[in-house]
């Protein structure tokens, strides 16, 4: 089902940018967490919110200020718009490259006039690519547990929140992956198959987040991906691992499926 | 297994039989949206023979190739290879054959080695051949180099080295000699002929007439997507039109020659497309006050001319 030189091929592709991801992601878990756990901080916003006016302090919920613990900085950081933007960046460059890309570039023609199945090809390529975004998170986890460790902060009822926020990211960004490669199977250019993932993905994020401000797009927010996705709510236990993870794993499926149709129906390049 | 053919060592087919083509097309189309990419072509390539498949750019000559290694889906139409449908034993297939696209691309940052030893993990081959092809065609001082920094020939060397490394039954290429100076040409011509004398098949397509004369036992021509000719090179030869320039010292009104029709005409240059036998033409040009005399090749469309002339005259 896999093909084992395909998939080094692809990982040895990527090396770079899995590199400064695992860099990039791991360094900010840490660094947030460090930071949450050195300062007491709580002090400084209670003094700063009791000088707000009252119409102004309700706007700051109890639930805020939970959110601004050690918990829910470690969570904060795997939510944050650079951790998002460098997983996406990965996600959709190396799905619109291997296929869009190298349908362009004639090396797609070549890689399928060698004996490798198209169906084990998207296979490895998908297994591949969420390999990739595994290994970034993965070390995400690693800097936020390496902080707690350092600051003798390190607890089951924070790592096992954190594992579960770290599951999550990677199937939501394995179905970013999806509906991306699906795009690439349609598409004959990268830069095309690359802006119209990211164009999609923004959207998500940008009517999720609109939604936690204007109350009317709350009650659709059902149907944006990224609501499938709150790490904070797994922190302080608001939400439903399974039910998320089952609504990622059957659009991730939808696309993976459709995908891998495109892609051995399709004429090449 | 293997039989002996003529001299060649020729692969059996599945069924232990020896095959009766290597490819089989039959009445092949293909569409893309409303315009026509091929239409109802259909030929046979023999085991161990070089055949010729000859068309100008846009001709459908590239499509028909990547139709054969099933990268195209046609829209109507049977391809068998090794006597198996491409549709259902594709991968099998692909594993006896080389190709060489025609714009030859791979991985820049790549040394030409590591895409090599590459290509021969995906093939499931060893690398042994690697050294001596590496050998014949100059390429082992460029194997330790990224492909990026190679030049368009020697990049094109590459491309020749992983279509044959593996000896595969059948070879397909895509206008092979892009990029490659004359004597690295001259060679690679040779080495398809010792390729040949193996038993071994090879589609060769280009647009180039005398490069296929000078290594294909039989040519197909392809003009906008139809299939305008099948024949022998020996057949070809003698129904080839050529072309002759005379220069004259003074003008002679009006130049008439046996078997020749003039084309062009300008001062004391006068252009003819000749046919039939020359023996007649040779001794009139002895009477003529000749300056210089020019038998130019023919261009692919002179080549067309004759063949659409000849279905003119069957009508």
């Amino acid at each position: 089902m896999l093909n084992k030189t395909y998939l080094l091929l692809t990982l040895r592709l990527y090396r770079g940018l899995i590199v400064f991801s695992a860099l990039f992601v791991g360094f900010m878990q840490f660094l947030i967490v460090w930071i949450f756990a050195s300062f007491d901080y709580m002090p400084v916003i209670e003094a700063f919110l009791n000088q707000l006016p009252q119409q102004m302090r309700v706007l700051f919920s109890e639930q805020f200020l939970t959110y601004l613990s050690i918990n829910g900085a470690a969570a904060f950081g795997f939510n944050h718009p650079l951790v998002l933007l460098v997983l996406g960046l990965l996600t959709i460059t190396a799905s619109s490259r291997q296929i869009a890309g190298e349908s362009e570039n004639g090396i797609l023609e070549l890689h399928l006039a060698y004996p490798i199945q198209r169906k084990t090809f998207f296979i490895t390529l998908w297994f591949s690519i969420s390999l990739m975004l595994f290994i970034v998170i993965l070390s995400g986890l690693v800097g936020s547990l390496l902080s707690l460790s350092l600051k003798a902060k390190l607890s089951l009822d924070i790592v096992l929140p954190l594992v579960k926020i770290v599951i999550n990211l990677w199937i939501l960004f394995v179905l970013i992956m999806s509906y991306s490669l699906l795009i690439s199977s349609m598409e004959r250019e990268s830069s095309k198959a690359g802006i119209l993932s990211a164009v999609i993905t923004l959207l998500f994020y940008f009517v999720f987040f609109l939604g936690s401000i204007w109350t009317f797009l709350d009650k659709f927010q059902f149907l944006n991906i990224f609501y499938y996705y709150q790490p904070q709510k797994h922190m302080f236990q608001q939400i439903s691992l399974l039910k998320n993870l089952s609504v990622l794993a059957i659009l991730t499926f939808i696309c993976f499926y459709l995908g891998l149709r495109q892609f051995v129906h399709r004429d090449i390049p | 297994m293997y039989s002996v053919i003529s001299g060649s060592f020729i692969q059996l087919n599945h069924k232990g039989e020896t095959p009766i083509s290597i490819i089989h097309v039959e009445n092949l189309t293909k569409y893309y949206g409303q315009i026509c990419g091929l239409n109802k072509i259909s030929f046979t390539v023999e085991p161990g023979e070089i055949f010729g498949f000859l068309g100008p750019n846009g001709a459908g000559k590239t499509t028909a190739i990547r139709l054969l290694l099933h990268l195209l889906h046609p829209t109507s139409g049977n391809i068998f290879i090794f006597d198996q449908n491409i549709k259902s034993h594709s991968d099998s297939i692909r594993q006896k054959c080389g190709y060489l696209p025609g714009d030859f691309s791979v991985y820049g940052h790549m040394t030409a080695g590591d895409f090599l030893v590459y290509a021969a993990r995906l093939r499931k081959c060893p690398l042994s051949q690697i050294t001596n092809l590496a050998e014949r065609f100059g390429f082992q001082n460029s194997l330790s180099k990224k492909i990026k920094h190679l030049s368009h020939g020697t990049r094109q060397k590459l491309g020749i080295l992983q279509t044959f490394f593996h000896e595969p039954e059948l070879v397909i290429l895509d206008e092979p000699t892009t990029g490659l100076d004359p004597i690295i040409r001259d060679e690679f011509y040779q080495f398809l002929r010792e390729y040949q004398s193996k038993g071994k098949t090879i589609f060769f397509s280009s647009h180039n007439l005398p490069e296929v004369e000078k290594v294909c036992d039989r040519i197909a021509i392809i003009r906008q997507g139809e299939l305008v000719a099948l024949e022998h090179l020996e057949n070809l030869k003698k129904k080839r039109f050529r072309r002759l320039i005379l220069r004259l010292k003074h003008a002679i009104e009006p130049l008439r020659l046996p078997e020749a029709q003039l084309i062009n005409h300008a001062g004391l240059q006068y252009e003819f497309l000749l046919s039939g036998d020359l023996t007649g033409l040779l001794k009139h040009l002895a009477s003529l006050p000749l300056a210089d005399i020019i038998f130019p090749e023919p261009t692919l469309e002179e080549v067309f001319l004759v063949y659409y002339k000849g279905e003119k005259n069957a009508q």
